[in-house]
């Protein structure tokens, strides 16, 4: 009884530590948190990791979750997919602290939300599927460029060539014009082959979301975010992820809970980093 | 009360998420924008850019207003003035152009700017890099017009 109370104190502490600083890192890296809101989000942030008291931390909530929705919902049409899942979680513990409502399993709904969608738009999208997506991510050779060369003989050479022609397409006024860009059938299929086997990775991954045990889902969810590092170097939103899977009340393994603490902490200390230099 | 709360939670995420699934597949919202439940499902949104088209006697003049050159081309006053006209506009232009306010008098004040006594037409081109690896071809595609 006693290890259960300390197991879900200590967890409580982590995930609201988290928070704090998932709202420092994102009051400065999301175009709609405009001046002033983002400074005092960072200086609630920053006393209540120096400073813990609850009914501040209560008011701290509230406050995050006023800034945070009214940032939403003037720049809805802006607003990126994490930082909606985060001013989410605002109002979720604001209502949880002043017990408003009592505690459900949403972390779990919001993963199979997430991920349901993104896996539906990436069939529904023509770009995606026909693999002109990931060409775009891949040709401009910004990440893991050495694994595309391993595969396509000429892909350097077809790499530059392709940051020649977007920059000259790109200061073209839009209209008809079309210009054609020599593309191997080897690196075609390398496209195509990735898409098919992102489509189907995710659909592996919501299956054992819906089906499998807590621990499982987890160690899952964490292979998929570090083998996605490859291709989307999402920070903010990986270690919001990992946040909503530690705020899982199911999940009662100490070593995967901390290696999502461990994940959540590098992406947070990366994303910092980005936003530093 | 604690039940309509509760549903309140459940419902908001689904509903965020009915509505970009609808507004980027059956308008031009970007599928990275409006709650992103379509990131990394679609051409980055950096590859669109935002003109502003004048139509003259014999002529078209285009101005492209975003992403600025770089480096920022100092003497390009106009483009300056016209980015600090549409400040409010900018994101919106490029996120959802179909839900930006045209009837906004920052668009008047654009058209002044440009100083144009003769033109015909003025309109503003959102423009999107459409890149086909079957066909072998890339294009800056028209996604969106609209007269000012």
């Amino acid at each position: 009884m006693i290890s259960e109370t300390l197991r879900k104190y200590s967890s409580q502490k982590q995930v609201e530590i988290l928070f704090h600083l998932l709202v420092m890192v994102v009051a400065f890296t999301e175009h709609s948190v405009k001046f002033p809101y983002q400074y005092i989000l960072a200086g609630l942030g920053a006393v209540n990791l120096a400073y813990r008291n609850e009914s501040f931390s209560k008011s701290t909530f509230a406050v995050y979750s006023l800034l945070l929705f009214y940032s939403l919902a003037r720049d809805y049409f802006m607003a990126a997919n994490h930082f909606f899942l985060i001013t989410y979680m605002a109002l979720y513990f604001t209502f949880l602290k002043f017990k408003w409502i009592e505690e459900f399993r949403y972390s779990h709904f919001l993963l199979v939300l997430v991920m349901g969608l993104a896996t539906l738009q990436k069939v529904l999208s023509d770009d995606f599927s026909n693999g002109n997506f990931m060409a775009s991510i891949f040709l401009p050779g910004h990440s893991f460029s050495f694994m595309h060369k391993l595969m396509i003989k000429d892909f350097f050479a077809m790499s530059a060539d392709y940051k020649e022609l977007v920059s000259l397409v790109k200061s073209a006024p839009p209209g008809d014009q079309i210009w054609r860009m020599d593309v191997l059938d080897s690196f075609r299929f390398y496209c195509k082959m990735h898409a098919s086997i992102i489509i189907i990775f995710e659909l592996v991954m919501i299956f054992i979301l819906l089906f499998f045990r807590s621990e499982i889902r987890y160690v899952f969810l964490l292979l998929f975010l570090y083998g996605t590092l490859a291709f989307r170097p999402e920070y903010v939103f990986f270690a919001t992820l990992c946040l909503l899977s530690l705020t899982d009340t199911k999940l009662e393994s100490i070593g995967i809970r901390n290696c999502l603490l461990f994940t959540a902490l590098l992406f947070l200390g990366l994303a910092a980093l980005n936003l530093t230099f | 009360m604690k039940n309509v709360l509760r549903w309140l939670l459940v419902s908001l995420p689904i509903l965020v998420a009915v509505a970009q699934l609808c507004f980027s597949n059956f308008s031009n919202l970007t599928r990275w924008k409006g709650g992103g439940f379509g990131m990394y499902t679609d051409i980055h949104i950096n590859h669109r850019s935002i003109w502003l088209k004048i139509e003259l006697e014999d002529t078209t003049k285009y101005v492209k207003i975003q992403p600025v050159e770089k480096p920022w081309a100092p003497d390009d006053k106009l483009v300056a003035a016209i980015r600090k006209e549409l400040s409010q506009q900018l994101d919106k232009l490029v996120s959802f152009p179909a839900a930006v306010d045209f009837e906004d008098p920052a668009f008047a004040r654009v058209k002044a700017l440009a100083n144009e006594p003769a033109a015909k037409k003025f309109s503003i081109l959102i423009g999107h890099l459409a890149l086909d690896i079957d066909k072998e071809t890339i294009q800056n595609k028209v996604l969106y017009s609209h007269d000012i």
